[in-house]
């Protein structure tokens, strides 16, 4: 009973979590902490990967249609899908996320199977050298991709990288521009950045190129049986991007937020090179959306097989498992995998069948003028970062911060500013591995 | 009248009930260890504990504890006193040490040669990581290096340093909390029958060393009361022990001034 009641607020959570930018996994997992620490171990286990995979399918929604990436790994999906919604075709960007995610979900779980005998072999050769690689990697097709001359991109990226040095380093003990303020001690968050330097832009944009009114036509289930059809003619695409989100699931310092991006910028370089990539591109969207998904599901392995908490939310569950005095290891693996792959298997389908039914309740906002709607956007926009402030003890710092940034984020309006989003988040892990490696190597 | 009375009561009631209770300052991640020390000293002073006060860094604690006017507490990290550092408090602010956890040194199961104390102190190629501190990193090399010298010492942050022991990249790890890896040396009190740090290099100033906290507060709080409490003995993070508990705070303060010299010498 205790399970199913469990798997029913995980659903409630994963809805909320994707729907609401900012309030990430970690967020619902701080909140319902003191309830997860009267659960038993397994429960635990279901309300997260319930939470987790409805969260994926509903995130994507609020990138789409509203333009606004709940997370860093929803950039792809708000650039790709953003502007399918705006071309009118809203309905088949939501209709291909969900297939493609769902496809990714499946596809992780008959992965992890096959490769459970062979799982020390993957851990054996995630090394500092190979990070670098792919983190170098990642970062220099972002570059190559983005819309912007790629000098510009290059000062973005080093920007974006300057910005992530904020803050006192206890690694270092030194401070690096905190202009001796309390405020930018513990360094610069990245909700308010991704909402100053990329969503405020694109916004912005957006309520200045378009007027008109808001219309999103709906999705249904011919639709999606459509969808799954069409979706043939993507298999390669979908193939390398669920490979790739396995991979970021399953290697800790990697993330799958990461390999997202890796999946979508390897799907617009090579799209880009034939000549069918276009801002709104359908492929590109499948790829970011189902390499989430892959990795959501892959992220439970190291945890559960190594006691690897590879995200924040996982550092929670692991927390709680210790202070419960459970042995995380392959014997617990082995004994809880079925029930996870089994409570994985359904939050997938509930997720895109909800996703489904309850994504045609924006239809509501349908001949609003889109200026109104991005207003509501901005609005909302504020309350959450002042809520994320508070949870993370900062009152109304993410908002002040926000508001420090957004001068920049406006002179940045008529540029790509991905880069920069993504020269903040990776510049450090970059760095951080290249300096291991010249200790070890040298 | 009678109700400005009642009023009055009322609110000198309110006053001394507030006056009585101690407020304990939260000024790190929530849920990390700092956090759940905090935590436990919350859940250890009772009905005397009064509410949490949530500030986003240390910086904004010391304002606190400089100038609340109520009776605050709050754990410190002692690296913090170290140096010039902006979180570093007054001495008449330090109550007390609070705890220690030793540093353990611990290696991956799979790995058989590195389950010999001998490969660590003799092999000629080796590999140990440690947690990026500016603080920690110093001393623990210098023990490391002085056990052999052909060791290379690596600093990792958190997520990277998950990953280090089972890719090989490194041979051993220096942690706090060991989890469920296998410790061959422990830097300190010895709850894992492994050799100790003393007995690895007698006379070494960083043979006995750990992950350390003070109490720190505006009001004297006996740190007796929370390691006699349920919320100490039954606290996550086992591996931490009372810390120099048997010493009068004038010594307490003194060992730890010599400690952070010391360290503090290693970079000159």
């Amino acid at each position: 009973m205790e399970i199913l009641i469990v798997f029913l607020v995980g659903i409630v959570s994963g809805v909320l979590a994707g729907i609401l930018p900012g309030i990430g996994g970690a967020v619902i997992m701080t909140l319902a902490f003191p309830i997860l620490m009267t659960l038993d171990p397994v429960s635990i286990l279901v309300f997260y990967m319930t939470m987790a995979s409805v969260d994926q399918f509903f995130n994507g929604v609020t990138a789409i249609v509203l333009g606004v990436p709940g997370a860093s790994m929803n950039i792809p999906t708000q650039i790709e899908g953003h502007k399918l919604f705006k071309q009118g075709k809203g309905d088949e960007a939501i209709m291909f996320s969900a297939v493609g995610s769902y496809i990714a979900s499946m596809f992780a779980m008959l992965l992890v199977i096959c490769l459970l005998p062979v799982l020390w072999g993957i851990y054996g050769i995630w090394t500092s050298t190979l990070q670098s690689i792919l983190l170098s990697l990642a970062a220099i097709v972002l570059i190559l991709v983005s819309r912007n001359y790629k000098i510009i991109s290059f000062i973005l990226f080093g920007l974006g990288g300057a910005l992530g040095q904020v803050g006192y380093s206890e690694e270092r003990g030194t401070s690096f521009m905190t202009f001796g303020s309390d405020m930018l001690y513990s360094g610069i968050p990245i909700l308010p950045v991704l909402v100053s330097l990329f969503v405020v832009p694109v916004l912005l944009k957006s309520y200045l190129d378009k007027g008109g009114a808001f219309y999103f036509p709906g999705v249904n289930f011919q639709g999606y049986i459509q969808t799954l059809k069409n979706m043939k003619h993507m298999t390669v695409t979908l193939l390398r991007s669920c490979g790739l989100g396995s991979i970021g699931g399953l290697v800790p310092g990697m993330s799958f937020g990461f390999s997202s991006l890796l999946a979508y910028v390897t799907e617009r370089w090579l799209r880009t090179r034939t000549g069918e990539y276009r801002e709104g591109d359908m492929p590109c969207l499948v790829a970011c959306e189902s390499a989430n998904n892959a990795g959501v599901f892959t992220q439970m392995v190291p945890l559960l097989f190594l006691g690897i908490p590879i995200t924040a939310s996982e550092a929670i569950i692991y927390n709680i498992l210790e202070a419960r005095g459970l042995p995380v290891d392959i014997e617990w693996f082995r004994s809880t995998f079925l029930t996870v792959l089994g409570f994985f298997f359904i939050s997938s389908t509930v997720g895109l069948i909800l996703a489904a039914k309850y994504v045609n309740g924006l239809k509501i906002l349908n001949g609003l003028k889109l200026s109104t709607v991005y207003s509501g956007v901005m609005l909302a926009l504020v309350l959450i970062l002042w809520q994320t402030g508070v949870a993370n003890y900062g009152g109304f710092d993410h908002l002040y911060m926000a508001l420090l940034l957004l001068p920049f984020g406006l002179l940045f309006t008529r540029l790509d500013t991905t880069p920069l989003v993504f020269g903040f988040l990776l510049s450090e892990p970059l760095l951080d591995n290249l300096k291991r490696i010249l200790v070890i190597y040298f | 009248m009678k109700k400005i009375l009642v009023t009055i009561i009322a609110t000198l009631f309110t006053t001394i009930s507030l006056a009585d209770t101690i407020d304990v300052i939260k000024h790190s991640r929530p849920g990390g260890l700092n956090d759940r020390m905090n935590e436990v000293v919350a859940n250890a002073l009772g009905d005397q504990f009064g509410e949490y006060i949530t500030v986003k860094n240390c910086v904004e604690a010391k304002k606190v504890l400089n100038t609340a006017k109520n009776k605050v507490v709050t754990v410190w990290p002692t690296e913090r006193e170290a140096g010039d550092q902006p979180c570093n408090l007054n001495d008449k602010l330090i109550l007390s040490t609070f705890s220690n956890s030793p540093y353990h040194i611990t290696y991956f199961a799979d790995n058989s040669e590195a389950s010999s104390l001998e490969h660590l102190k003799t092999a000629d190629k080796i590999v140990v990581g440690v947690w990026d501190s500016a603080f920690w990193a110093p001393p623990q090399t210098a023990f490391l290096q002085s056990l052999n010298p052909n060791i290379k010492v690596v600093r990792y942050k958190s997520k990277p340093f998950r990953t280090a022991l089972p890719s090989g990249e490194i041979d051993y790890k220096v942690v706090s909390f060991p989890g469920n890896d296998p410790v061959i040396a422990v830097l300190g009190e010895n709850s894992y029958n492994a050799i100790t740090g003393t007995e690895l290099l007698p006379d070494h100033p960083f043979a006995d060393m750990g992950y350390s906290f003070l109490f720190a507060g505006n009001t004297n709080v006996d740190v007796n009361i929370i390691y006699n409490s349920n919320a100490w003995s039954s606290k996550k993070d086992v591996t931490h022990k009372p810390w120099m508990s048997d010493l009068p705070r004038i010594q307490q303060l003194d060992a730890v001034a010599r400690m952070l010299e010391q360290i503090g010498d290693i970079d000159q």
